[in-house]
C-alpha cells in the first residue's frame, strides 16, 4: 500500500545558501499518528506547510495519498488546525465549522452540530468566538478541521497557547477523538507527554540545518488515554522518549 | 445634552450682550426656520441629493479599488502616487478648478464629494482587507477555497468593521463636501444659501443653514453608528453605551 504521505529527500530554502530543511524523508502510514518534536526553529511549522500543500519544497518531493498536496486539498482530503484557533470573529461556533464544508461545497448543519456535540459544545453552538475560552476554541478549530472527513489531519501546536491543565485535558480528549476516527495525524508538539500519549511514532528533528535525527516508535497499547497514562510503562515511554530528545537537542548546548 | 447647545446658546445671547449679527437669538433662528422652511427644505434636498449621489459613487470606486488592488498587487505601487497626490492637494483649490472648467453643474459637486469620501474608505477597506487572519486564510487554501470564497469568507467579514469606521467619516465629510462646492459656484443648495446670506448680511438665515447643516452631520453620523452598534450586537458584542 503507498503511505498517506510521503516525503522524498525535501530541502526547503528560503534564502539561498541556509536550507531550512534539507533531505527530508519520512514517509507515513495510513491511519498513522506521527509526532514531530524538536527544538524551536528546527523546521516542524516548515515541513507541516509542506504536507499540507501551503508551502512547495525548493527540491525532493511531497506526496499526499499518492498525488501532489494541492490534489489531495482539491479533493477535501486535508485538514488543518495550527495553535492559534483561526476562526471567523462574525461566525458563531456553529457557523465557523459550517465554513468548512461551505467552501467544501457540501453544507450539512446536522453534521456540523453532531461534531460539535461530540465534543462537547453542543451548549456553545450559537457563541461567538469572543465568548467561548482558548480550550473551546481550539476544540471549534479542529471541529473546523475534521467536519469535512478528512483522510489527513494536520496539527500544529494545536495546544500550545493553552494552560497546562486545559492543556492535558484537550490531550486527552484529542486521544479519545483519534481512538474513534483513526485518521492519518501528523502533529508538531513541545510536549513529550502528549507525544507519547497520541503517537505511534515521534519523529525528532534537529536543526541547523532541519533534518530528521532519530524516529522513536511508541508501541504502549491503545486506547491511552484515561489512567494508562499514568502506568509505568506509559512513564517509562516518556522517560525513553525524553532521553532520546535531550540526546540530539542537547548535544549542541551542554 | 441634547439641550446643552440651545441652553448655552441663549445664555451667551443673554449676557454677553453679543449683537444680534453676531450672535441671533434662537427665537429668529427658529422663525426664519419656521418662515422660510420651503425654500430651505428645496435647498437642503438637493445638498443632501449631490451627498447621497458623490457618497455613494465614492463607495463603489473605492470599495473596487481596494478590492482590486487586493487582488492584484502589482497595481498598488501604480495607484499609490496618485492617491497621495489627490489627498494632498488642498481640495479646495481642486474646487476652484473644477467650478472654473465644468461650471454650475452637478458633476464638480460630486466630484468633491467623492474626493472628500473616497480615501476614508479606499484607505480602510485596504486596511480591513489586510487585517484578515493570515492562519485562517492558510486553512481555507487547504480546504482549496477559490479566490472569491476567500473574499466573501475571510477577507471581507474582516474588513467589515474597518468599512463601518470609515463610514463615520466619509458619510459626514459627504454633506461637508456638498456644501463646500456650493459654496464656490451654484444657484441652489445649502452652500449657496450661505454665500447669499452672508452678503445680505442675514445672520438669521447663516445660522439656520448652520443648523441644518449640523443637524444633517450630526444625524449621518449618528446613522453610522447605529448601523455599526448593529453589526457589533450581531456579532455578539454588546458595545458600550
Ligand atoms: N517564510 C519564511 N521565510 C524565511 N524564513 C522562514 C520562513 N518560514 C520559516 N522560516 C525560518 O525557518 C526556520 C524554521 O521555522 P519553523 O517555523 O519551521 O520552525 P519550528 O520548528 O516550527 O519552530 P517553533 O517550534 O518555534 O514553532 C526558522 O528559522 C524561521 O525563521
Ligand atoms: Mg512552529
Amino acid at each position: 500500500m503507498t503511505p498517506a504521505v510521503q516525503c522524498h529527500a525535501v530541502t526547503r530554502r528560503f534564502r539561498p545558501e541556509t536550507d531550512i530543511l534539507r533531505e527530508v524523508s519520512l514517509d507515513i502510514a495510513e491511519g498513522e499518528f506521527v509526532s514531530l518534536i524538536g527544538a524551536s526553529g528546527c523546521g516542524k511549522t516548515t515541513l507541516l506547510r509542506l504536507i499540507a500543500g501551503l508551502d512547495s519544497p525548493t527540491l525532493g518531493t511531497v506526496r499526499v495519498f499518492g498525488g501532489t498536496p494541492a490534489e489531495a486539498c482539491a479533493r477535501r482530503e486535508v485538514g488543518v488546525a495550527f495553535q492559534r484557533p483561526a476562526l471567523v470573529a462574525s461566525r458563531t461556533a456553529l457557523g465557523n465549522v459550517l465554513l468548512t464544508l461551505e467552501i467544501a461545497g457540501r453544507p450539512d448543519v446536522g453534521a456540523a452540530k453532531e461534531l460539535l456535540g461530540d465534543f462537547g459544545l453542543g451548549a456553545a453552538l450559537d457563541r461567538f468566538p469572543h465568548q467561548l475560552s482558548g480550550g473551546m476554541q481550539q476544540r471549534v478549530n479542529i471541529a473546523c478541521a475534521l467536519v469535512h472527513k478528512p483522510r489527513l489531519l494536520v496539527l500544529d501546536e494545536p495546544f500550545g497557547a493553552l494552560d497546562e491543565l486545559t492543556r492535558e485535558t484537550m490531550t486527552e480528549w484529542l486521544a479519545g477523538v483519534w481512538e474513534r476516527t483513526r485518521l492519518t495525524t501528523v502533529l508538531v508538539t513541545h510536549s513529550v507527554e502528549e507525544a507519547v500519549l497520541l503517537s505511534d511514532r515521534v519523529v525528532i528533528l534537529d536543526r541547523d540545518p532541519g533534518h530528521i535525527a532519530e524516529i522513536v516508535p511508541v508501541t504502549l497499547p491503545r486506547p491511552r488515554n484515561g489512567p494508562s497514562s499514568s502506568t509505568p510503562a506509559f512513564e517509562e515511554a516518556v522517560r525513553h522518549l525524553r532521553s532520546r530528545l535531550r540526546a540530539v537537542v542537547g548535544k549542541g548546548n551542554p | 445634552m441634547l439641550l446643552s447647545v440651545p441652553v448655552v446658546w441663549v445664555l451667551a445671547v443673554k449676557f454677553a450682550g453679543l449683537p444680534s449679527l453676531t450672535l441671533p437669538p434662537p427665537g429668529l433662528v427658529f422663525r426664519v426656520l419656521l418662515e422660510e422652511r420651503m425654500e430651505l427644505l428645496s435647498h437642503t434636498a438637493v445638498t443632501v441629493g449631490e451627498a447621497l449621489l458623490g457618497y455613494l459613487l465614492a463607495n463603489v470606486l473605492a470599495l473596487g479599488l481596494a478590492v482590486l488592488i487586493r487582488q492584484a498587487r502589482s497595481l498598488e505601487a501604480f495607484v499609490t502616487p496618485w492617491t497621495v497626490v489627490l489627498k494632498n492637494v488642498p481640495f479646495v483649490t481642486i474646487a476652484s478648478i473644477l467650478t472654473i472648467t465644468l461650471g454650475d453643474t452637478l458633476a464638480p459637486k460630486l466630484i468633491i464629494v467623492v474626493l472628500v469620501c473616497f480615501f476614508p474608505i479606499l484607505a480602510n477597506v485596504s486596511k480591513g482587507l489586510d487585517a484578515v487572519d493570515p492562519v485562517l486564510v492558510d486553512r481555507l487554501r487547504t480546504l482549496h477555497a477559490s479566490r472569491w470564497q476567500r473574499f466573501v469568507k475571510a477577507e471581507w467579514p474582516a474588513a467589515l468593521p474597518y468599512y463601518m469606521a470609515a463610514h463615520e467619516i466619509a458619510f459626514t465629510g459627504s454633506i461637508l463636501g456638498a456644501i463646500i462646492a456650493e459654496w464656490f459656484f451654484a444657484r441652489k443648495g445649502l452652500g449657496y444659501l450661505i454665500i447669499r446670506a452672508t452678503t445680505e448680511y442675514r445672520a438669521d438665515r447663516l445660522y439656520a443653514v448652520t443648523l441644518i447643516a449640523s443637524v444633517l452631520a450630526v444625524g449621518a453620523y449618528a446613522l453610522c453608528r447605529t448601523v455599526e452598534r448593529e453589526l457589533l450586537r450581531r456579532r455578539g458584542i454588546e458595545p458600550a453605551a
